[in-house]
């Protein structure tokens, strides 16, 4: 199994060491090399996955090397395998290998070809480290690595002005998330004395008596390096107040979109404190910010997204609501359905993107949703795909959205987080809308363009639409079994009583739970942003209209992302650069360099020129000089 | 076996100095024969000094290769050379820095090549001189004497505004060392021995080690820079030519810290913890205030001038964090040690990629002939590789994990987080502040749509071959830093454990 797991994590990184160094030679050779590389990851993890799903309790750790060792302590590079690992490398090599696939098709005129399959398979093999670190700092490198990758990526047409800007606004945010994570990561050193999350969980009883004091405050050392924590995967996961750099990277190739900022590396978060869950379990106040700001980002985000025209940056906003769904449930500790809902999710985002690259490249680049449509007849297959994941995304029953969605919306209110059950209800309205606003402004009205009779698109691009169809509608009543009552994740979750009660009682089995959803109230407010949608932007109805345009203000403050466009783009920067610059010019040349040391040069150029008129030649004046002095030396000395 | 009987020390020092100059009189031989001379000559001291790394015993605390005679009898002074696990890692550091130096220097044009290839030979033999010296005289003579042969490099070889630059560099380090003297002779006056070993035993009265810390401090501060005496490096980068800054930022700055680590820490401990409090500020000054100043830059190498006064503050900050775990109230043993090993790694981490940035700017300006950020822009779509490399040189310099960059700033905050989490807050924003100013850099330079339509020259086989060790010794020490580990590791445990006595 260690070597099954290191050909895992490590055929990537072979991969895109190999791609590096064939700078320039055949495109072929590159899609091999590239393909094979992730395939090699897809189909052991998918291997990995069966055993796991017959034998759910194995737990071992294997370790690599030693990076550093210290007196105190030893830092390994080190491997876990256990259930959620395998889980979660399911889902990252899948995708992975699906939209190598699909890039084939869809980088195929792009110059720097190879580039690109080094990027992305670097990218995978940094996501496959943090999936199967055992310790925090493994995870911290592979954490920067994916922030490496996802910069590259995004800035990957490097005279697109825009892209350029966005990767340093997507790496530089992260990093503010990153020093939340490193200091919590020191901490947990200084107290615990080791980074394994072994170490962590056994010293948990006498790490929950000790409070630390900054600048005078105490507080309680748990609730701190949880809070710390959280910020770093509050900025890797875009929830707010860190999530401002996510639409921005809708910049980069859509293939991108699709792999790391929908189904992969934003759900590093959630999948940290889901790893984390012992420790997390431990800070109620943490995990009552985390729900908090899980509720939060999923309505302010849909309604962000109801006003965008970009057909990138609605799923991208939608990405990141449906993040906080996640960082919901994990807030409410039902960490295994935040993992179920991260599957899902993943699955039927990477379609609506690959769906979204694939309208975007019919229609020569034009992503604005209002001078596209009529597209149901040009791209049937697409079409037909985007419907399905959309019906995903709203959590029509029995599609995989549905199940985990829903899971956790009447989690929370079984739970008893009454507050966050109505937040998240409503916001499956707001999903509701702007999905079928692509949906039907996309597909449906004036078709302009001819339908050929040939293919939509090579078959790169359409095969991995269609294949990921697959799991979009089918692998949430797969797997909602197994991983919610079977005690999957037993051995790597705490989360298991808790969440077999609420199956036991609230879901009892897939087609009972569908058939209940019916009688609640998501299904209606589901029904409810049909119609909505149906009559505002298909029949256009008139009223609806003219109550869109009084809401105009509204619109202008969803439009600046509440500000934050503004605070990101020009507030901050300009700051920064004005402080800069003030200590620079003010501290540094003015007061450090001018007054001080050329100061000294000229105090003392000031002195020797009143000293040079001393040395005036002249014999007498000596003589005078020294018979004063004489006389006063005398006078002080002499003995009286 | 012959070799364990040369003198190998001597050899490292002597060899680079005298061959240099013999080099500067060869005014009539041909650049292609200096060059190779020169090469020759470098090459044997980057073997020389891997023999003796692969001589060093790494289990041993001690002394090794001592060579020991007299020089000065009257005064008691010893031409004493050795090394222990820190100085080898610096002396691989210069030899390593200097080798890459003479084969850049072949690609680039100047007036009087020999002259120039004579004065960094020199500069090496001067500088393995200071990280092998354990006579406090000899350590003060090539101390003082390293500034010869730079302030002619800079002075003949560097830009406009070089008088300038010279000058200060010269008066500011000047100042320094010139009360570094004077604490050097008190000490070896109570001494009775001019050892540097000597002076660890004394007994010093608080109110003495005050006076001769704060002397070390400046000599020490200045050359590492601290802030706030650290302006004289950006004008004397910008003024220098690529080479010159090169070995002023790879080598040159980590006397300070070598000489803090050697004099300040054993010698006067009790004013080091004494004084603590006033000197940590001093360090996460030059972490924030310095990166914001760096992100204002212009000028490239004034940009890269400043990162470095910035990372020498995780240097700095390293050391002054052994202080505080020697006070009595927060004494931890383990936390100083990850504190100065921290310190050591980013000075070695740091030589190796400023080293690598300046040459970067310095293939960029042989270019375009500028070094102005505004007049860059689009370098990747004529120059791809040497973008590519300079791309990996600014994350690493931000720090990233995997590249050196990070091994010593986590092994800092690490230290720092057990003193006082306020500290590691404040070093920790370099992870922003670091980002910031280098990939902006990279985003102004390299990235976007190139300014004028001339084509840039790629990199040729030299430079690529330069900047590909860098690249492969910056990921050698992020992957497996434990190497560093091994060969430092007894060395500094030694020290940290007989400052206990204060």
């Amino acid at each position: 199994m260690f070597l099954i797991s290191l050909l895992i994590i490590f055929s990537p990184l072979i991969g895109s060491i190999l791609l590096l160094f064939l700078q320039n030679k055949s495109k072929s050779k590159t899609t091999f090399i590239a393909n094979f590389s992730i395939a090699i990851s897809a189909v052991l993890s998918f291997a990995l996955l069966i055993f796991f799903l017959i034998n759910p309790d194995v737990v071992n750790n294997y370790k690599l090397y030693t990076w550093l060792s210290t007196e105190q302590s030893v830092f390994n590079i080190s491997i876990i395998i256990d259930s959620l690992s395998i889980f979660m490398s399911f889902i990252v090599s899948t995708v992975s290998l699906l939209v190598h696939v699909y890039s084939v098709g869809y980088m195929n005129k792009e110059s720097s070809y190879n580039r690109f399959f080094a990027y992305t398979t670097f990218f995978t093999f940094s996501m496959l480290l943090i999936i199967f670190a055992n310790n925090f700092l493994q995870l911290f490198i592979g954490w920067e690595l994916v922030g490496l990758s996802s910069y590259l990526l995004i800035g990957f047409w490097t005279n697109k002005e825009t892209a350029i800007k966005a990767n340093l606004k997507a790496f530089i945010v992260n990093r503010i998330g990153d020093i939340g994570l490193i200091l919590g990561v020191c901490l947990i050193f200084a107290h615990v004395g080791s980074l394994d999350y072994k170490d962590l969980f056994l010293s948990l009883p006498e790490l929950s008596q000790k409070t630390i004091s900054i600048v005078g405050v105490h507080v309680s050392l748990i609730s701190l390096i949880a809070f710390l924590l959280f910020l770093g995967a509050a900025a890797k996961s875009a929830q707010i107040p860190l999530q401002f750099w996510l639409p921005d990277s809708m910049e980069g190739p859509t293939p991108i979109s699709a792999l790391i900022h929908a189904a992969t590396m934003v759900t590093a978060g959630i999948y940290m404190i889901a790893r984390l869950s012992p420790f997390f379990e431990q800070s109620l106040y943490v995990l009552d910010i985390i729900l908090f700001i899980g509720c939060l980002t999923a309505i302010s985000m849909g309604l962000v997204a109801l006003v965008q025209n970009d057909i990138k940056r609605i799923i991208a906003y939608s990405t990141i609501s449906q993040l906080g769904y996640m960082m919901a449930a994990l807030g409410a500790s039902y960490y295994s359905l935040a993992i179920f809902h991260l599957m899902t999710h993943a699955f039927f985002k990477a379609l609506l993107f690959l769906c979204a690259g694939s309208i975007i490249l019919k229609c020569n680049h034009e992503q604005d949703i209002d001078k596209i449509s009529g597209l149901k007849n040009i791209l049937p297959i697409t079409y037909s795909a985007f419907l399905l994941a959309s019906l995903s995304l709203i959590g029509f029953p029995l599609t995989s959205g549905f199940f985990s969605k829903d899971m956790i919306i009447e989690a929370l209110k079984y739970n008893g987080n009454i507050n966050s059950y109505y937040i998240l209800s409503f916001s499956i309205f707001i999903t509701t809308l702007y999905t079928l606003k692509i949906l039907i402004k996309v597909f449906f009205g004036e078709q302009k363009e001819k339908a050929s009779s040939e293919l939509e698109h090579d078959n790169p691009i359409i095969v991995p639409i269609v294949l990921l169809v697959i799991p979009s509608i089918f692998i949430g009543l797969f797997f909602i079994g197994p991983i919610i009552n079977d005690q999957f994740f037993t051995t790597s979750l705490i989360d298991t009583p808790k969440t077999n009660l609420f199956y036991e009682t609230i879901v009892i089995n897939p087609i009972l739970f569908s058939v209940h959803s019916l009688t609640s109230s998501s299904f209606y407010i589901l029904i409810l942003g049909v119609l909505f949608s149906y009559f505002f932007y298909f029949k256009k109805a008139k009223f609806l209209i003219l109550i869109s345009e009084k809401l105009s203000f509204t619109k202008n403050i969803l439009l600046s992302e509440y500000g934050f466009n503004n605070l990101s783009n020009i507030i901050i920067p300009h700051y920064f650069k004005r402080f800069g610059n003030f200590v620079w010019n003010k501290a540094d040349k003015i007061i450090i360099d001018d007054v001080f040391v050329n100061g000294i040069g000229r105090i003392i150029n000031r002195f020797s020129i009143k000293i040079r008129s001393l040395q005036t030649g002249f014999l007498y004046h000596y003589a005078f000089t020294m018979i004063v002095s004489l006389i006063i030396f005398l006078l002080v000395f002499y003995d009286y | 076996m012959i070799i364990n009987n040369i003198p190998i020390l001597t050899f490292l020092v002597w060899i680079p100095i005298i061959s240099g100059l013999i080099i500067f009189f060869l005014d009539k031989y041909k650049d292609r024969q200096l060059f190779y001379i020169s090469i020759f000559i470098s090459s044997l001291i980057l073997i020389l000094s891997l023999l003796l790394l692969y001589k060093f015993n790494f289990s041993s605390h001690t002394l090794q290769f001592i060579e020991k005679t007299i020089w000065i009898k009257n005064f008691g002074i010893n031409y004493f050379l050795a090394v222990d696990g820190i100085s080898i890692l610096f002396i691989l550091l210069t030899t390593i820095t200097t080798f890459l130096i003479v084969i850049f220097i072949t690609t680039e044009k100047y007036l009087q090549i020999n002259k120039l290839l004579s004065l960094f030979l020199i500069l090496e033999g001067l500088l393995i001189g200071v990280f092998c010296s354990f006579d406090s005289i000899l350590f003060y003579i090539f101390f003082e004497a390293i500034l010869i042969p730079l302030f002619l490099i800079i002075g003949i070889w560097g830009g406009n505004n070089r008088i300038y630059a010279t000058i200060k560099f010269f008066l500011y380090t000047l100042f320094g060392s010139v009360l570094m003297l004077v604490s050097l002779i008190y000490l070896s006056i109570q001494a009775d021995s001019f050892s540097i070993l000597d002076m660890y035993s004394l007994n010093l009265s608080l109110s003495t080690q005050i006076f001769l810390f704060i002397s070390f401090l400046i000599a020490f501060g200045i050359k590492t820079p601290m802030w706030p005496v650290h302006t004289w490096l950006p004008d004397a980068h910008v003024e220098a030519p690529t080479t010159g800054s090169v070995i002023l930022a790879g080598v040159l700055l980590k006397v300070g810290g070598y000489g803090m680590i050697r004099f300040l820490l054993p010698i006067t401990t009790d004013a080091g913890i004494y004084l603590n409090d006033y000197l940590i500020p001093l360090s996460l000054i030059a972490i924030i205030y310095i990166s914001f100043v760096a992100i204002a830059q212009q000028d490239m190498k004034k940009l890269i001038a400043y990162s470095s006064v910035a990372h020498m503050g995780f240097v700095t900050l390293g050391i002054f964090l052994i202080f505080n775990f020697l006070e009595k109230n927060t004494y931890n043993q383990d936390a100083a040690l990850l504190g100065l090993q921290g310190a050591i790694m980013q000075m070695l981490s740091h030589g190796l990629i400023s080293a690598a940035l300046f040459l970067c700017i310095g293939i960029i300006y042989s270019r375009t002939q500028s070094k102005l950020i505004d007049n860059q822009s689009g370098i990747i779509q004529s120059m791809p590789i040497f973008s590519a490399f300079m791309i990996f040189f600014l994350l690493a310099n931000s720090g990233l994990p995997g590249t050196s960059g990070f091994v010593g700033e986590f092994m800092v905050i690490l230290a720092s987080i057990k003193a006082n989490f306020l500290y590691a807050f404040l070093a920790s924003l370099t992870l922003v502040l670091a980002a910031s100013y280098s990939l902006w850099l990279g985003k102004r330079v390299i990235f976007g749509n190139p300014k004028n339509t001339l084509a840039l020259s790629e990199i040729n086989t030299t430079e690529f071959m330069v900047l590909l060790i860098l690249v492969i010794m910056v990921l050698f020490i992020g992957l497996k830093p434990e190497i560093i580990m091994i060969i430092m590791n007894e060395t500094t445990t030694h020290i940290i454990n007989s400052l206990q006595k204060g």
